[in-house]
């Protein structure tokens, strides 16, 4: 559904992507997450085909992003935080100016959305709340049942309901969607994203399925008999290493059930006892970025 | 999909469109009421600089002010609506919609044509309908402005705001490349090319100046809508606006080459002839001619005649050029007399009407610098001038009485006279629906004893365009002579008075160009010493 | 329309789709749902626990595939009728707790015989009132 090749954009004399590759299949629900500027939404736009890249290539949907016609844009939903909209109309009058270039659109659907996510179609666009604004933003994504829905931001500044609304009308539609959704609020699409690529000032660190992520990081608490030192020499997987009291603890982004035990303890003597962690996304991603931001990778 | 598109504009635009027709009607409706004896609204455009506030104030803001507000406003109007879904940015939402390009670029057009243009259209033609003017007459002048106004003005605001975000953008660019060519038209006035000059063969640089634009504003929408390439386009903006002040105007001789081919009446010159009269003295008149620049140059007076012109035409000189060849076959001197050198031509304005002679002689003096003159005033050079002439026949005319007199013609208008406010003249006010006469005159004459006061014309400069070209207020062209009569008491030496004015009458009569020609004139030995001024 | 699921707090770092199977697992087998009720859509449990309903799917077809649901053409998934539960099974759903509480036991230096007295402890002590607090 997306491949991109290589990808760079620059502006002026900032690289904002470097030579990014990844690839997102038909089905999948793919998260791009990373700190902020970190080139989540520049990869977004290059895909949308708002800003056009510097060197290399992507492709949506087989075509190439700067190629990209009505014929694919009836087929793909894109929601932002920012963008701008005709205040004036109302809801309703926005929706009906959409629904001539969609030949897909689903008037069922459309009502559908609307109730489920409590928007009123009388209200103007100018007037509605910001978290409004995102939801409306999905009803005018999900009526044609785009095949592929891209997010980007979608959970900044909504409150958790609206947040839970927002999510809930997503899942509806999402067997028949690929999604790509980047946020920051981790916690919201931990257990809904099947992949998930780190983005770092331009570059992709790795790009791999949930379940391999979060099965390859622990949270490691080592008990000592003595007083606990980092080990020598530092395994390079082994991020954020404390030695406090008698224990040492760290994140191995590594892990394996069956070697850790016997790499412990040819690093550390005196070993009583090893306790492992399974982490959360937000987690994963905090250890990551912090690691990254004092230099160590 | 474009009618879709549009009617979304609509939505949000009609309000704008509604205020903005109702100000363009508001003038038509005060410009109808102030009628034909005010001075003509936006004349200071072309007379070149602001008028002096005097009467009514609310008068004076409503010709002079009021029109360019509304231009300003549809300008406005016009950017907002692109706008509403504009290139640069990268926030659209239109970006990200399966929306053709071809369809929104043809829905904001028409949202254009339909809110911007075709109010002032009907403004227009219904100011000219309430004047009394034919629906045909009528259609063609509101046609014609909106047209001139699309070319000249809207076409390159659109491609303007095709480039820009938003109105702020595009007041700053707009201003900045208004900037440019004020500046550049300053400059400019001070090298012999000078632009400002309206009327006569203008047109044909004007024109091409409108095909630069119309090029340059289709290709930049062309670059926009189709490809989104904002830096690309704003730097052919900075070249279009290059080209547009850089391309030389047309020389005068193509010009001139141009007119002749394109004279209505190719055959009606052909009676007209120059010659050297040398047999006849230095004339009364004064000379036509410069005078000399330096004091020891020498004037050379040359008595010319001129014959053949029909009876109720004006000989207009264009230009003259001058070639002093000595005997060896070598060019001594040329010299040029044409426009900007107005009333330098050459050959004095020359009309048959029963009002003048214009078989009589008159002098041309030819400006000899001093040292050549030192060197061949004594030798037998051949002196060659080319005329370039243009033989205006009448081609309307009215009648009316001194004062409260009506009449609508055809080519003049719809005219009128009476006594003018303050007393001491005739005011002949006229409103025709396009470009008004450009060379037109006024007699008031006492019908009993066939008295009248010297004739009054604005011939100075006749316009050969073919169409109108003028920013005004409307598709209507208003204009005024004024008439002084004498007074019984006063010093004056008008023969028409203030008592006979009800037994007078205004004759108004308007010529056009009828044909281009040139005519050569050739004296094959002449000494120039004969024909020298005396210091 | 809001379904009560069954009780479940996604953990992080485990298959959600082991995690779901297990919990829906454990809520039939306690008997929290009665033999051909209703069981909730794809679309109701992706909903509730925020996940993607392909794994929801996935875990609706596995529980049919092991005889826990039944899928009837036009009405939809209903709970099939379930043998009675051997001990096994039960001890199996239960290991997760029984693990913890057996680490953090032995971290604590507690022995078997004290750890078991603590059990039937309590036990005892919920005997009597069937309100169950967690944290």
């Amino acid at each position: 559904m997306i491949r991109v090749n290589n990808l760079w954009k620059s502006f002026r004399k900032n690289d904002a992507l470097r030579g990014l590759t990844f690839s997102v299949a038909e089905g999948n629900a793919f998260a791009l997450i990373g700190a902020n500027g970190a080139g989540k939404t520049t990869t977004i736009k290059v895909l949308m085909n708002i800003v056009e890249p510097s060197r290399g290539e992507a492709k949506v949907m087989g075509v190439d992003s700067r190629s990209i016609s009505s014929r694919e844009l009836c087929r793909i939903g894109y929601v932002s935080e920012s963008q701008d909209l005709p205040e004036r109309l109302t809801v309703e009058q926005y929706l009906d100016y959409l629904r001539p270039f969609y030949p897909q659109w689903d008037r069922e659907l459309e009502a559908a959305a609307l109730n489920s996510l409590h928007l009123p179609p009388r209200r103007r666009i100018g007037d509605l709340s910001h978290g409004m604004r995102m939801k409306m933003a999905l009803a005018c994504a999900l009526p044609f049942r785009p095949k592929l829905l891209v997010l980007d931001e979608p959970f900044s500044g909504l409150d958790p309901l609206v947040r839970d609304e927002f999510m809930e009308s997503l899942i509806q539609q999402a067997a028949e969607m690929t999604v790509l959704i980047s946020s920051h609020e981790l916690s919201e699409i931990d257990h809904f994203a099947t992949h998930v690529g780190f983005l770092d000032e331009g570059r992709l660190l790795f790009s791999e399925t949930m379940a391999d992520l979060t099965e390859r990081f622990r949270e490691v608490r080592v008990t000592l008999e003595q007083a606990a030192s980092a080990p020598d020499p530092l395994p390079s997987d082994w991020l954020c290493v404390r030695a406090v009291g008698s224990v040492v603890s760290f994140i191995d982004s590594r892990f394996s059930e069956e070697t850790l035990g016997a790499r412990i303890r040819s690093l550390l003597s005196g070993v009583r006892s090893i306790d492992t962690q399974p982490m959360a996304l937000r987690s994963i991603f905090t250890t990551l970025a912090r690691s990254l931001r004092d230099g160590m990778a | 999909m474009i009618w879709h598109i549009f009617k979304k504009d609509w939505r949000l635009m009609w309000r704008y469109a509604a205020g903005l027709a109702a100000l363009h009607f508001g003038l038509m409706a005060a410009l109808l009421r102030i009628g034909r004896f005010r001075a003509a609204p936006l004349n200071w455009i072309q007379a070149g600089g602001l008028p002096a506030m005097q009467g009514d104030h609310t008068l004076y803001a409503l010709i002079n002010v009021f029109p360019i507000l509304s231009y300003f406003a549809s300008s406005f109007l016009l950017v907002a609506i692109v706008q509403q879904d504009a290139i640069p940015g990268v926030r659209q939402d239109w970006l990200v919609r399966p929306i053709r390009r071809r369809d929104l670029f043809l829905a904001k057009l028409l949202g254009v044509l339909l809110m911007v243009v075709a109010p002032i259209f009907a403004a227009d033609l219904s100011g000219a309908l309430l004047n009394g003017f034919p629906l045909g007459q009528s259609l063609d002048a509101a046609f014609g402005r909106s047209v001139w106004l699309w070319f000249s003005l809207f076409l390159g605001v659109f491609a303007l705001a095709s480039l820009t975000r938003n109105l702020m953008e595009t007041i700053v660019a707009g201003t900045a490349l208004a900037g440019v060519y004020f500046v550049s038209q300053i400059w400019r006035s001070y090298t012999p090319q000078v632009f400002f000059v309206h009327g006569r063969v203008d047109w044909i640089d004007r024109l091409i100046g409108l095909a630069i634009i119309l090029l340059g504003a289709s290709a930049l929408l062309a670059l926009q809508y189709s490809f989104r390439k904002t830096f690309t386009s704003r730097l052919l903006t900075v070249a279009i606006l290059l080209v547009f002040l850089l391309v030389p105007a047309v020389p005068w001789q193509t010009a001139f080459a141009l007119e002749e081919r394109l004279s209505p009446n190719a055959a009606a010159g052909n009676t007209v002839s120059v010659s050297f009269v040398p047999d006849h003295g230095t004339s009364q008149d004064g000379p036509v001619g410069p005078r000399p620049y330096d004091r020891g140059d020498a004037s050379v007076m040359l008595p010319i005649r001129v014959t053949g012109v029909p009876d109720g035409a004006i000989l207009y000189g264009e230009a003259s050029t001058v070639r002093v060849i000595t005997q060896d076959g070598q060019k001594q001197m040329t010299e040029e007399r044409s426009p900007p050198l107005g009333y330098q031509m050459g050959i004095p304005l020359l009309r048959t009407d029963e009002i003048g002679k214009s078989e009589k002689p008159f002098t041309y003096a030819l400006r000899v610098p001093r040292n050549l003159y030192a060197r061949i005033a004594d030798q037998s050079v051949r002196l060659e001038i080319d005329y370039y002439l243009t033989l205006l026949k009448m081609a309307d005319a009215q009648t009316l009485p001194a004062t409260g007199g009506d009449q609508r013609t055809r080519g003049l208008g719809w005219c009128g006279t009476k006594i003018s406010d303050a007393g001491g003249e005739i005011l002949v006010g006229c409103i025709q629906a396009g470009p008004e006469p450009s060379c037109s005159t006024a007699v008031l004459e006492h019908i009993p004893t066939g008295a009248h006061n010297p004739p009054v014309g604005i011939c100075v400069r006749p316009d050969y365009a073919p169409f109108g070209f003028r920013y005004g207020a409307d598709a209507l062209s208003r204009f005024t002579e004024t008439l002084p009569f004498g007074n019984p008491a006063g010093v004056d030496t008008y023969p028409v008075k203030e008592p006979m004015l009800p037994e007078s009458q205004v004759k108004l009569k308007m010529y056009e160009a009828e044909d281009h020609f040139e005519r050569q004139l050739a004296i094959p030995q002449i000494r120039l010493r004969d024909w020298a001024a005396a210091e | 329309m809001r379904v009560t699921l069954f009780r479940l707090n996604l953990r992080p770092g485990r298959s959600i789709f082991d995690q779901v199977v297990f919990a829906a697992k454990r809520a039939l087998i306690s008997g929290e749902f009665l033999s051909g009720q209703a069981f909730p859509s794809v679309r109701a449990i992706a909903s509730e626990l925020k996940i993607h309903p392909n794994t929801a799917h996935k875990v609706v077809q596995y529980l049919i595939q092991e005889r826990f649901l039944e899928s009837r053409p036009g009405v939809g998934t209903i709970v099939a009728t379930l043998p009675e539960p051997r001990s096994g099974d039960k001890k199996r759903l239960l290991r997760e707790e029984v693990q913890r509480l057996v680490v953090e036991a032995k971290r604590m230096g507690l022995r078997l015989e004290d750890l078991v007295e603590a059990m039937e402890g309590e036990w005892m002590s919920l005997e009597k009132p069937l309100e169950v607090n967690r944290k």
